[in-house]
């Protein structure tokens, strides 16, 4: 078996065997199959192994669109029509999977505890729809054909409906329902799209068919001997088919009287945007979050959050550059936007879930104004701010879990002088907060850097690049503004007696957010080895095939 | 003198028609939508026949459509006193208006 | 017509057969032997699925006057049958007193109706297979329930439908004027005989039968303007039987529908076309508004049931001309779309049925609130049920939805109105979202909310076999569409009595993946 397939469906098998397993043992079994997803997915780093030589050589291959651990078949096939069971991990999808197995594996141990909880009836469902949530995620990341992809995407949100629905807080239902309306609303564009993508590729291998007098099909763009007869749902192919690309991003190709590389672009945008969440379709994720409980939370803002940047690099990009560029300027406001109202918004709150919920919308700016200007280090930058926002934010989340298991509630003006009180736990919050903000040396601030370089770098194509850096980086110190009035209120200043008792962070929690910290440092230092030399080589590929796709339509 | 001719009769069936359509909206008795109904039914009987006999395509299928459509009718009749006589038993009467605990 | 031609009919004949036998031990047996009823019909249906299975798909027999028996029949055959099991075992104790013999017979005979619809070629027997469809099901509903309101809802019902019925005669009656036959096969050249080229204007005589008849059956799949009965009908009614009334009408108006849309080849004048156009978009939209506000889980299916007519109105639409295969085809959609929708349907009403607050059956949503935590594997099929409804993975709602409006994506830029049918289609997928709401606040009822009156099971094992069949069916029929949707595919391929305009069409479906040089021509 493929270790991609493995690697998606060993959490679903856990489910399973969650099903029948004695109830105290459920909790056994569904840590237990996280961790082996995770070991399963470590696997992945062997074919990668040897980083620095590889990162411009021929490991990413010569052109975006080189794969590995490719698995395909054929699923429902029908007359000139085939959907495809295909996976496949590249550079941009690698360190999003480690990040997934890894961030479920933490959030499962941060469940452990379930039993304590305000709402702990049904032990058994809760950990199943946590298991397949987390198959969910994994195919997302690594399924290469969009109807696939599109039901990876679609089916993720069943488990996480029920899960803040059910074991959620007073509000879990509107919640729950808004978290589950966004979406859906999002993936109706992007339903308009993958059907309308499909057909139109259909008739652009037709018409090239006919072009080249090759009525056995054309060749495809990547796959050495492969022919194409009709319309694909490949998202490689569709991103370097030539006859595919020239049609997608012509101007003379219009849907509805409208050009469809631009609108396409808009449909699929719509529905990451309303995923990363950017403003203004951000407004689910502060009451998603609130009412969550703590290891979904972390999920929500370690891996679902990181399919919206994922989206726009996989699909938006790389298959409609000419829409790209048409939106570049509105990509980059509402990026921009984010970064401040986010900062803004999180600065007003006194709910410590809200704060952190509203700094994840501040700091997914970043990876949307790094993509939007096009540019390498902007792209990297983006790439490192989702991966390195994986690691601090589901820390965040947890950190505040801890504190709300033993307080009850998250008023940041009731806290104070906690640091005193639990002195391991004000250490590690410390950590995770300050990578949040941005401090060098820990992972928030390399994904910022770059992404401000890359908008610098962007001066010379786009007169709107310097204004909007300057912008940006002005976000970084409204960031830096509400997280350290955070920590002095919460973590300063004197011990208060109303929790003098509370016990350090246990032998549990201090084993979830070591790993974190730990990664939050090694991010920061050593940002080329832990990501950069993964991700970088498809990325500038990739960036060199849009731009050539631009230069060649307009 | 005027000689009658296809036109007159669909003209006769379309007055039909338009009574029958006018007799189901407009009445509240039960017996008296179902002559509406009755009324319609019959207006396409008179459409099939004329067409059969002043039509040099038509041959005998349209008479045959007629005698269903009649047949049809009586079982509808039949079903019709079956239903208004359960309506009856619940609500002591057959006017159609006063069947209106069904709102939305 | 021999012997042979009518063993040709073989399932036809043992519903006939079958339901005079339920009827006749119905009415002379003493209670305990009404028992059997139930289990006798459920065997009579699954015979015929076996009649079914042995005769294998009719090649366009047309030896027996009247009938035509295509490909079409057999996939009528099989879904409707299959269905129609479901269907008893939903109703299996339903009504509770003596009538049991008649109303299980009513069941089979309005499903014997609607496996003649699939075979008429004539259009007396098209009128006749629809009156067959439709009077059981009055009858069915007034039996439904000892209950004022179901007598109130037969009687909307049953007016509606008489006046549905003879406008619908009086459509025919134009229509046979127009072609001079009754033979839908050889309607369409009987519209070119008499001076109406296919392709160019059709009469005015034609047009009007034509509107008429359209009229006369968007009653029976419940389109907007005919909708109004809907939701008290299926409020009166009693749920089991509830769910039958969303799927057998609807499948025989569709099938009626497409079998006029056929003789007209398709080819629909500019103000046909955007009648039909604003009738879909029209039908979705106030089905799926309607039902946003409703607090009764049965109006609420109700007014689905009329969105989903909308839906399958835009596959109407699109026809056959696009192409071959389900995402191309709009009828083998519709075909497919129907079937699936049947089941999901019948799944959620059985749900209901399988549970009551009090001596009441549950209706409201307060009546299911927190049923999850009581019924978790009932409440399990309903939220399938309900997600299949709203069109979402991976349940077979999703495809069968992706179908209907791929389909209309599909029409090339060589159909006159591909950027009409488009839109349509985006109107489609937009209410698809509408929709979603409330069937979410079904499974949030069920899942999210505190039971305040608990409800309880009621009914008994039949019951959730039935719910147990339909959710598990909406989950492999995801995994595994291929089988039912390349039967829908080659149903449509005898529809048209002028093969002219339908392109070559492979037998084998394995040779269709096969690179022919048919692919290499643009104008699929």
């Amino acid at each position: 078996m493929n270790i991609l397939t493995l690697i998606v469906f060993l959490p679903a098998l856990g489910a399973l065997l969650c099903l029948v397993v004695p109830r105290p043992h459920v909790r056994t079994v569904a840590v237990l199959f996280a961790t082996l997803t995770f070991l399963v997915s470590l696997s992945l780093f062997g074919s990668f192994f040897g980083g620095a030589e590889n990162a411009a050589g021929s490991f990413f291959g010569s052109s975006y669109g080189t794969l590995h651990n490719v698995e395909r078949a054929d699923w429902i096939t029908g007359q000139r029509f085939a959907i495809e069971y295909f996976l496949g991990v590249d550079g941009l999808s690698l360190p999003l999977l480690i990040l997934t197995t890894l961030v479920g594996l933490l959030a499962c141990l941060a469940s452990w505890n379930f039993d304590q909880w305000k709402i702990n009836k049904g032990i058994r469902a809760y950990f199943i729809l946590f298991l397949l949530l987390e198959t969910g995620m994994l195919g997302v990341f690594v399924s290469l054909d969009f109807f696939l992809f599109y039901i990876f995407w679609e089916v993720m949100l069943l488990p996480m409906y029920f899960l803040i629905g059910v074991w959620g807080g007073p509000r879990r239902e509107y919640a729950a329902i808004k978290f589950f309306l966004f979406t859906l609303a999002g993936s109706v564009l992007m339903l308009v799209a993958l059907v309308a993508m499909y057909f139109y590729s259909d008739s652009a291998i037709n018409s090239a068919m006919i072009a080249q007098g090759t009525p056995g099909g054309i060749e495809s763009g990547y796959r050495d001997g492969a022919m194409l007869t009709h319309g694909t749902f490949d998202l490689i192919e569709l991103a370097v088919n030539p006859a595919i690309q020239n049609h997608f991003n012509a101007a003379s190709t219009v849907f509805l009287g409208i050009r469809f590389a631009p609108l396409m672009f808009m449909f699929l945008f719509i529905g990451f945007a309303i995923k990363l969440p950017c403003v203004p379709f951000h407004t689910w994720l502060p009451d998603a979050h609130v009412e969550a409980p703590t290891p979904i939370s972390m999920i929500l803002a370690g891996v679902l959050l990181k399919m919206g940047g994922y989206g726009f690099l996989r699909l938006c990009y790389p298959i409609f550059p000419a829409g790209a560029l048409d939106w570049a300027f509105v990509l980059a406001v509402i990026g921009v936007v984010s970064i401040l109202y986010g900062a803004l918004c999180a600065m007003a709150q006194t709910d410590f879930k809200k704060l952190v919920a509203y700094s994840s919308v501040s700091h997914m700016g970043y990876v949307l104004l790094g993509i939007a200007v096009m540019t390498e280090a902007g792209f990297q930058g983006a790439m490192f701010q989702m991966i390195a926002h994986g690691i601090s934010s589901p820390m965040c989340f947890f950190l505040v879990g801890v504190i709300y298991d033993r307080a009850h509630h998250r008023e940041i003006n009731r806290f104070g002088g906690l640091w005193l009180t639990m002195p391991r736990y004000g250490t590690m919050a410390t950590i995770g907060f300050f990578a949040s903000l941005g401090l060098p040396g820990l992972c928030g601030f390399i994904g910022e850097v770059w992404v401000l370089l890359g908008t610098f770098a962007a001066g010379s194509k786009f007169t709107w690049a310097y204004p909007m850096a300057i912008l940006a980086a002005s976000g970084v110190i409204l960031t830096a503004g509400y997280i350290l009035w955070l920590i002095r209120r919460v973590y300063l200043g004197r011990e208060k007696e109303e929790y003098a008792g509370y016990s350090d962070a246990s032998a549990r929690e201090t084993f979830i957010l070591v790993p974190m910290a730990v990664l939050c440092i090694a991010l920061g230092v050593l940002p080329m080895q832990t990501v950069f030399n993964y991700t970088n080589g498809t990325l500038d590929l990739m960036l060199q095939h849009i731009v050539g796709v631009i230069g060649m339509v307009s | 003198m005027m000689s009658i001719g296809l036109t007159e009769y669909l003209v006769v069936a379309a007055v039909l028609f338009g009574a029958g359509i006018f007799t189901m909206i407009t009445k509240r008795n039960a017996i008296g939508i179902l002559i509406g109904v009755e009324l319609v039914l019959n207006s396409a009987n008179v459409n099939l026949v004329a067409f059969d006999r002043y039509l040099e395509r038509c041959r005998i299928d349209g008479q045959i459509l007629a005698l269903v459509v009649i047949v049809l009718a009586a079982a509808e009749a039949a079903i019709a006193v079956g239903i208004c006589i359960n309506l009856y038993k619940n609500l002591a009467t057959v006017d159609v208006d006063t069947a209106a605990k069904l709102r939305g | 017509m021999t012997l042979d031609a009518l063993t040709q009919l073989g399932p036809e004949f043992m519903l006939l057969i079958g339901a005079c036998i339920v009827l006749i031990v119905g009415a002379t047996a003493a209670s305990q032997r009404v028992q059997w009823a139930s289990p006798v019909a459920l065997v009579v249906v699954l015979l015929a699925i076996l009649a079914t299975w042995r005769l294998g798909v009719p090649e366009g027999d047309t030896s027996i006057p009247g009938l035509w028996l295509t490909p079409l029949t057999y996939y009528v055959r099989w879904i409707t049958l299959g269905i129609g099991a479901l269907v008893i075992l939903a109703n299996w104790h339903q009504p509770s007193e003596s009538e049991r013999g008649e109303y299980m017979a009513m069941i089979l005979f309005s499903l014997l109706g609607v496996l003649l619809t699939a075979s008429a070629n004539d259009l007396v027997v098209l009128f006749f297979t629809i009156e067959l469809v439709s009077i059981p099901t009055y009858v069915l509903i007034a039996l439904s329930r000892q209950d004022a309101r179901a007598a109130e809802s037969s009687v909307k019902y049953f007016f509606l439908g008489a006046m549905s019925a003879a406008i619908l005669a009086y459509g025919l009656s134009f229509l046979y004027g127009a072609a001079g036959t009754t033979t839908i096969q050889t309607v369409g050249s009987g519209l070119s005989v008499a001076g109406h080229v296919t392709g160019a204007p059709v009469s005015s005589t034609a047009l009007v039968g034509w509107l008429l008849i359209f009229a006369g059956l968007a009653f029976k799949v419940a389109a907007v303007p005919l909708h109004v009965y809907v939701a008290d009908v299926y409020e009166g009614a009693a749920s089991p039987i509830t769910g039958m009334l969303g799927f057998v009408p609807k499948l025989a108006g569709f099938i009626a529908l497409i079998k006029i849309f056929a003789a007209f080849d398709w080819t629909l004048p500019q103000s046909v076309f955007w009648l039909v156009w604003i009738v879909a978009a029209v039908t979705m939209t106030v089905g799926n508004t309607l039902a946003l506000i409703q607090r009764n889980v049965k109006r609420m299916l109700a007014y689905s049931s009329v969105a989903h007519t909308g839906y399958m109105l835009v596959a109407l639409l699109v026809g056959p001309v696009a192409g071959e295969g389900p995402m191309r085809d709009g009828v083998a959609a519709l075909l497919f779309y129907v079937a699936i929708y049947g089941t999901m349907n019948l799944g959620a009403f059985a749900a209901l049925t399988a549970f009551k607050t009090g001596q009441r059956a549950v209706e409201t949503l307060d009546d299911i609130a927190g049923l999850a935590a009581r019924a978790p594997i009932a409440a399990l099929g309903l939220a399938v049920c309900a997600f299949s409804l709203m069109g979402f993975p991976p349940t077979a709602g999703f495809l069968g939805k992706l179908y209907v409006f791929g389909s209309a994506f599909s029409l090339g830029e060589s159909h006159p109105f591909h950027q009409a049918v488009i839109a349509l289609a985006i109107i489609g997928v937009i209410n698809s979202a509408i929709g979603a709401a409330y069937y979410l606040r079904i499974v949030s009822t069920i899942y999210v909310r505190a039971e305040d009156a608990p409800a309880a099971p009621a009914s008994g094992r039949p019951v959730r076999w039935c719910l147990a069949v339909c959710s598990i069916a909406m989950l492999i029929l995801f995994a595994w569409p291929s089988q039912l949707a390349s039967q829908a595919r080659s149903a449509t391929v005898a529809l048209h009595a002028t093969p002219t305009r339908y392109h070559a069409v492979s037998e084998d479906p394995d040779a269709a993946n096969d690179t022919s040089p048919d692919d290499f021509d643009p104008g699929h």
